[in-house]
């Protein structure tokens, strides 16, 4: 296998992963939000959104 | 393990004291559900053994009136879902206001839980001349007294001793009687309580708190009977011609009197301590508002002048990390994809960590030493004047950091109108996710010049940015106070904490714990947004035309990628604002997070540049040129229209889903979500238009 080939094989692996994990992001947002106050965990604001919680 | 919880009344150094004890071993969650934090930190005692402690929120009662309330008392009780027990609870109690702290203290003592009272800041009540006896305070209470500075880690060894030894100690038990007819008409409500699984000391407790309260709390739900018996009881009491509603704090206010007088020497000096001498020009009708728009002048101005020589390292440290991965892989796809796509898209974002740092720095000082308080104090005049309560102020403030814990702190706001109004207006306070964009387009198009001498022209930029959303925040509230959400304003009450040093430890925490969420999402969502879109502007590939230059055969091919063709299908809707598909690219995929909007031109001009290290992002948005013109892309009057465009729209999906969930959830949550969304959309591309427009006819460019 050459070079290219396999550079390109990597690139599409990482190219899913990141997909993956932004559409997985998205579908726990809207999840969050679906579920009413007082209803869940902080998900919204959850891990990753600097505000320190 | 020793699990021991804290309690105490807000502004205590209940906090201070927490992380004074646990240092960097903590973990933040929130109780199982309901969003309430929960802060959760370990230390070790002086035999090495483990001992975990649970920050308790802050709260004045265990009336259960409020979800901070409720949890309190739930995890006290032991019927927090998920929360151990606590073997031991740490009552802190501020020195400086014994009396009102006491309140609370006396419910925790008599549930039947081990305790020990830490009496803190007894420097500055010393300072106020207020002394107090810890060991005549013992007595009172009927648990041990030990005497902190939290802030200066004074009195913590004492501490941890007194907590180890609290658990060996027979629980403190009420230490005042109540009316006679009282106790008995209680008596049924305690039986009740205890066929229920409560000792009798918190049975009693929970009986007394019950009286005063509308409704008796999910902890107690499956306790059969309590309503009823709490009802016969009320009637009983008020047989006996007393309250109800006002039994408890009579009983325990009429024995916290007699404590304090005997526990406490006050030595009237006449002088006016340091917080009321501050206070006295700090909160001044006049003064109070210039000082604090000068102070955040002086904080916008920081994060320019302090941050600069830090950005250019960083910037310097990506470009040096570019270069060497660029150099060390083969020509190829996966390492354009490290190059263009996640070093300069990610790094592009990361440059501006020193400033976000500094921000969070500021907003820590600010909070720590009591001036957050007044500056709601200052606002009030104001959010009362578009129709809000003051209490909104407090969730509007912390929007500075992120929409997301403002949007969910104004459960404080008890009227729901109010509550609302404040959460439609609450995305437009300038949060640090804006941070990296202002200081992109501010960094590359506004000059840094001097403005009257002592400011810069991109610090005065800044300050100018964050007034705007403030000020079109509260003009907004007022629409919707008088349209939408129509409905009296009513006077602020709040507790004006005195004025503290900040602890260095408990400021590092608090920006450390922040910066490192910053990182966090720079290392998940960035990046992989970063991908995804350093895919859509490589792919599909076109073959250049032999003999065409290096630099206009890669903008030939991003303008053959699929990002490109998503560009120019977005181009006319935001030509109008003088952006080109390049902006327009960065504005749609910033829906997600606003920063996202800086690595994404990151990764177009990583992809678009033939040399990989052709210097920051911001140098080539002012070479960038208009390849139909030939003319300058962007002008200093495209960069401010751009940026008043983020100040006002709604690019955060974070917040739009706690909007949903904050305003009902289910249709009605979305229904509103959707509302905000639209109205600072139209407002954004209605502003942004004017600026762009308006500066043309006035000459600008």
């Amino acid at each position: 296998m050459d070079s290219q080939l396999m550079q390109t094989l990597v690139v599409g692996l990482i190219v899913l992963a990141a997909l993956a994990y932004v559409g997985r992001r998205a579908w726990r947002t809207v999840a969050a939000a679906r579920t009413p106050r007082g209803g869940a965990d902080a998900g919204g604001c959850g891990s990753d959104c600097g505000c320190g919680h | 393990m020793l699990h021991v919880a804290l309690a105490g009344n807000p502004n205590t150094g209940k906090s201070t004291l927490f992380n004074a004890l646990t240092g960097m071993r903590q973990r933040v969650g929130n109780y199982s559900g309901v969003t309430v934090e929960r802060v959760e930190g370990r230390y070790r005692d002086a035999e090495g053994r483990p001992v975990s402690v649970l920050d308790l929120p802050g709260t004045y009662s265990l009336s259960a009136s409020s979800p901070d309330e409720e949890i309190a008392l739930s995890v006290l009780v032991g019927r927090a879902e998920g929360v151990d027990t606590p073997d031991v609870v740490v009552i802190v109690v501020d020195a400086q206001n014994l009396e009102r702290n006491l309140f609370l203290a006396s419910q925790v003592l008599e549930l039947g839980i081990p305790a020990v009272v830490a009496l803190n800041q007894v420097d500055a009540a010393l300072a106020a001349g207020i002394r107090i006896d810890p060991v005549e305070l013992t007595l009172e209470v009927g648990a041990p007294v030990v005497a902190t500075v939290a802030t200066r880690g004074e009195g913590l060894d004492l501490l941890k001793q007194a907590v180890n030894r609290a658990a060996a100690l027979p629980p403190a038990t009420r230490q005042f009687e109540l009316p006679d007819e009282a106790a008995q008409a209680l008596a049924p409500v305690e039986a009740c309580l205890a066929r229920g699984g409560f000792n009798p000391s918190a049975a009693a407790m929970e009986a007394l708190r019950l009286l005063a309260v509308t409704q008796i709390g999910p902890h107690l739900a499956a306790v059969p009977g309590l309503a009823a018996a709490v009802e016969k009881a009320r009637a009983r009491v008020e047989v006996a011609g007393l309250t109800p509603r006002s039994l408890e704090a009579e009983a325990r206010y009429g024995w916290i009197a007699g404590v304090v007088e005997r526990t406490t020497e006050r030595t009237h000096t006449g002088k006016k301590t340091l917080t009321e001498r501050v206070d006295a020009v700090a909160l001044h009708r006049v003064w109070g508002p210039v000082i604090f728009v000068l102070l955040m002048a002086l904080v916008f101005q920081s994060i320019f002048t302090w941050a600069e020589p830090l950005i250019g390292w960083v910037e310097g440290l990506f470009n040096l990390l570019g270069g060497s991965v660029g150099a060390a892989l083969p020509q190829g796809d996966l390492r354009s994809l490290l190059v263009d796509g996640v070093i300069a898209g990610v790094g592009s974002v990361l440059v501006f960590l020193p400033q976000i740092f500094i921000l969070f720095l500021f907003i820590g000082i600010l909070e720590d030493s009591g001036y957050m308080a007044r500056a709601a104090f200052i606002m009030d005049r104001f959010m009362r004047s578009v129709g809000l309560h003051g209490r909104s102020f407090i969730p509007l403030l912390s929007g500075y950091a992120c929409a997301v814990p403002g949007v969910m702190s104004t459960r404080v706001i008890e009227n729901p109108k109010d509550r609302l109004a404040t959460i439609m207006v609450l995305p437009l306070m300038s949060c640090s996710a804006r941070i990296p964009v202002y200081t992109l387009l501010i960094g590359a198009f506004i000059p840094p010049v001097a403005v009257a001498g002592i400011f810069n022209l991109q610090g005065v930029t800044l300050l100018v940015m964050y007034l705007l959303g403030t000020l079109t925040a509260l003009a907004m509230a007022a629409v919707f106070k008088k349209t939408l959400l129509k409905g009296r304003a009513r006077p602020l009450i709040m507790e004006l904490p005195p004025y503290r040093l900040p602890s260095v430890r408990s400021l590092a925490l608090s920006v450390g714990h922040r910066s490192s969420m910053f990182l966090r999402k720079a290392g998940t969502v960035i990046l992989s947004l970063s991908i995804v879109l350093w895919a859509l502007a490589t792919y599909p590939k076109t073959k250049p035309v032999p003999g065409t230059p290096a630099e206009a055969a890669q903008e030939q091919q991003l303008a053959h990628s699929a990002l490109g063709r998503m560009g120019h299908v977005i181009e006319p809707a935001v030509r109008p604002l003088g952006y080109d598909w390049k902006i327009g690219v960065g504005i749609v995929s910033s829906l997600a997070a606003r920063e996202v909007f800086v690595s994404t031109m990151g990764t177009i001009y990583g992809v678009g540049s033939a040399d990989e290290t052709s210097g920051a992002l911001r140098e080539k948005l002012q070479r960038e040129r208009d390849p139909r013109t030939g003319l300058i892309a962007y002008t200093p009057l495209i960069a401010v229209g751009l940026m008043v465009f983020y100040v006002y729209a709604m690019m955060c999906m974070s917040t739009v889903a706690v909007v949903v969930r904050e305003t009902g959830g289910g249709r009605t949550g979305v229904k509103w979500a959707a509302f905000q969304f639209a109205y600072m959309l139209a407002l954004a591309y209605g502003a942004a238009f004017l600026v762009y427009r308006g500066g043309l006819l006035l000459g600008f460019h």
